[in-house]
Parts: C-alpha cells; sequence; structure tokens
C-alpha cells in the first residue's frame, strides 16, 4: 500500500475518532439528565432502498442491479447492514465486459445530531464489504507486432472484501417515511486470485483500477417503530 | 455546523465521482529490454545478429543490425515467447515465460494485458540474467535481461 494511501486513511480514521469524540463530550453534559434505562436498546428499525441503483437500472443499458439496507439504533451507535446485486455489460471498439453478482456490507455508523427533536441522523461510521461475482470478457486485439489476436476469458465464484469509511444524513420526512444518503470511501480492496483476467468492477465496490474509490446511495427508507423512544436530552443554555 | 458539514460532505463525494477517467495510452506492459554484455569484464558488448525473429508466428523484429541492447515485445496472448537470434551460423534461442492477464480498461480505452512473473525458461547463450520481472510499457526503456557472451 503506498505511503500517501495510508496517510489519507491515518488521516480520515484521526478524524472520524475527534468528531467521535468531540460528538461525546457535547453528549456527557446532557448524560447526566438522561434517567431512562435501556439506553441502548433499539427503538427501531429503519430498512429501505438505493434510489440511484433503481434509477440507473431504468436509465442505463449497461446496468442492472439494486440494494437494500436496514439500520438498527443502539443509543448513538447504528447497527447497518446493506445487501445488493449489481451487474454491467460494457463494450468498447475491441473488447466487450460483462460482470454480475451480489454483495453485502455491515459495520457501525455514530450519529452526531443527539439533540435533534425529530431524531434525525448525521453519522460517521466503517463497513466490512464482500462480493461473490463473475465476470467475462472477450478481446480482439489489433497489436503492431503481433497482428490480431482474439481471446475470451472468465471466471466465476470470485471472492472480494474491502473496507469503507461512511458519512451521511438520515431524514424524516413523513412519519415512517425517511430519506437519506450515504458516501462512501472504499479501500484496501483484496480479491481471489483470477489467473487468466483481472477483475475490472467489483460489484458493490467499483472499478479496480485504483486502490480507493467513492461510492455513494440515495436511500428512500421506512422506520419501524419496536418501542417506544427515550425523550431527547435537553441542551443545556450556557 | 453539522448541517453545513453533511452538505459538503455531500458536494464532495459527488464532486468526486465525475473526476475518475483513466488514460488510454499505452496500456499492455509487454516490452522487455535486453541489453547485451562481456562475459569477461560485465561492460556493454556490440553484437551483429542476421536476424532477430519468433517462429508462431513468423515475424522478424531486426535485421542485421549492431547493438548493445534491443526491446522486443511478448506475445500477450501466450505465456510464453520465444526469441531466435541469428548470428552468422550459430543460431542462439531465449525462452522466455510470463503470467498475462487481462483486463477491461473502459469503453473509449477497451482492454490491456497486465504481464508479471517474467522468467528466462530455457537459452543457447552462454550466460542469462533475468534483472526485473516485470515487462515495461512501450515508451520505457528499461532493461530485463542480461545476456553475456
Amino acid at each position: 500500500m503506498p505511503s500517501s494511501l495510508k496517510l489519507k486513511i491515518i488521516v480520515m480514521v484521526i478524524l472520524t475518532f475527534c468528531l467521535a469524540d468531540a460528538g461525546a463530550q457535547a453528549v456527557k453534559d446532557t448524560v447526566r439528565t438522561d434517567t431512562l434505562k435501556n439506553k441502548y436498546l433499539p427503538t427501531g428499525i429503519r430498512i429501505g432502498t438505493d434510489a440511484i441503483s433503481l434509477v440507473k437500472t431504468r436509465v442505463q443499458t449497461n446496468f442492472h442491479g439494486w440494494e437494500g439496507n436496514g439500520e438498527v439504533d443502539f443509543g448513538r451507535y447504528f447497527l447497518a447492514l446493506e445487501y445488493g446485486t449489481w451487474g454491467r455489460d460494457l463494450a468498447s471498439d475491441s473488447a466487450s465486459y460483462a460482470n454480475d453478482g451480489t454483495y453485502w456490507r455491515a459495520g457501525i455508523d455514530v450519529n452526531f445530531l443527539t439533540q435533534d427533536p425529530d431524531r434525525n441522523v448525521f453519522f460517521l461510521g466503517a463497513r466490512y464489504g464482500r462480493s461473490v461475482f463473475s465476470e467475462a470478457m472477450t478481446v480482439t486485439s489489433a497489436d503492431p507486432y503481433w497482428g490480431v489476436l482474439s481471446d475470451s476469458f472468465y471466471h466465476s465464484g470470485v471472492n472480494a472484501w474491502w473496507l469503507e469509511l461512511t458519512t451521511g444524513l438520515r431524514v424524516k420526512i413523513w412519519k415512517m417515511l425517511w430519506l437519506g444518503y450515504t458516501g462512501r470511501f472504499k479501500f484496501a480492496l483484496k480479491a481471489d486470485k483470477t489467473p487468466e483476467m483481472l477483475p475490472y468492477d467489483v460489484p458493490g465496490f467499483g472499478r479496480t483500477d485504483k486502490e480507493t474509490t467513492w461510492g455513494f446511495n440515495y436511500y428512500v427508507m421506512m422506520r419501524i417503530p419496536i418501542r417506544k423512544a427515550p425523550p431527547v436530552p435537553v441542551k443545556k443554555k450556557k | 455546523m453539522v448541517r453545513k458539514s453533511a452538505w459538503l460532505l455531500f458536494f464532495m463525494f459527488t464532486m468526486v465521482r465525475c473526476l475518475d477517467e483513466p488514460d488510454c495510452f499505452n496500456l499492455n506492459n509487454y516490452i522487455i529490454g535486453i541489453s547485451f554484455k562481456k562475459i569477461a569484464t560485465s561492460g556493454a558488448d556490440t553484437v551483429i545478429f542476421n536476424t532477430i525473429r519468433t517462429e508462431e508466428p513468423p515475424i522478424i523484429f531486426s535485421d542485421s543490425a549492431a547493438m548493445s541492447r534491443i526491446y522486443l515485445p511478448l506475445n500477450f496472448f501466450k505465456d510464453e515467447t520465444t526469441f531466435y537470434f541469428q548470428s552468422g551460423d550459430t543460431p542462439r534461442v531465449l525462452h522466455l515465460g510470463y503470467t498475462s492477464q487481462a483486463q477491461f480498461v473502459s469503453e473509449s480505452c477497451g482492454e490491456r494485458f497486465v504481464l508479471s512473473n517474467l522468467r528466462v525458461l530455457e537459452h543457447s547463450f552462454d550466460s542469462v540474467r533475468l534483472v526485473r520481472d516485470v515487462p515495461s510499457r512501450a515508451n520505457e526503456t528499461a532493461i530485463h535481461i542480461e545476456i553475456f557472451r
């Protein structure tokens, strides 16, 4: 891993923890007023789907996929799970490429809007992602030395895994309806060894030609309450 | 403050996603540099070969030229390439093995071949030394193999 990438990751991790610490400090003042027990028991489950994947599937001819997500709150912490499928059909003048596979991600988000009366969420978090996919490519290459050559390549059951730092918003729109986005900084991709062909696009991660990549999801969600939420801590006036 | 940060991060992610297209120039790393050296002194040696060629497919890369180094392409659709060096009546063989992996790059660039694990499988020179095991792209001048005579 190059040193510039390591530095970027270290800075982002430090930033995440600094913000988490600052948030915790802010909450510390109000914890004294929170006398309710079972503070870390879940109050609801939020489930949703990624609107960008659905729109891309309808609009783009070379992409198909969907993603669902679920979140459970444990105080200001959220357990997040995401599952999806994704496939691409791409063609250039000399090659055609197709992949198809499923992926899941799991991780924790930390909420920094702890005193919001609507319980909207602004979070920083982390994910571990995993994908199983197949891919195929046909090449007809015209080389100045070797002339015109053509071949086909195929791999199935390829495993890949990676890490993500995430941030985003969840906003209550109306009753049980919520909207939100998640931005992702993806890194540390590892994949099975594929003898004939290097992966181009890993479902859930994206293109593999750079060591890091970015992702973005826009979720439409529904929150199902499972118990009455404790009252929001009142902010102390200075 | 938190809302401003949220918006800032949103636009930052959107912007970075758009600045992400690869270059299409010289994508295949299939060129090897060979330098010729004197076995006694390890200094540069100037050699004249009548031809440097392959058999499958039959391609002639050089024709009666004096040289102390040459750059030759590996066949990236195979995992082996054999070069025949003809000097006078003496034929010399350099049989190379490597790993070639195809990868799609983009709809505008097409594909590339990534070669690695270069090794000398067989040769009929006095001595051959592998210096680098990852072949270069077309515009690079690295030496991968030294041939001593």
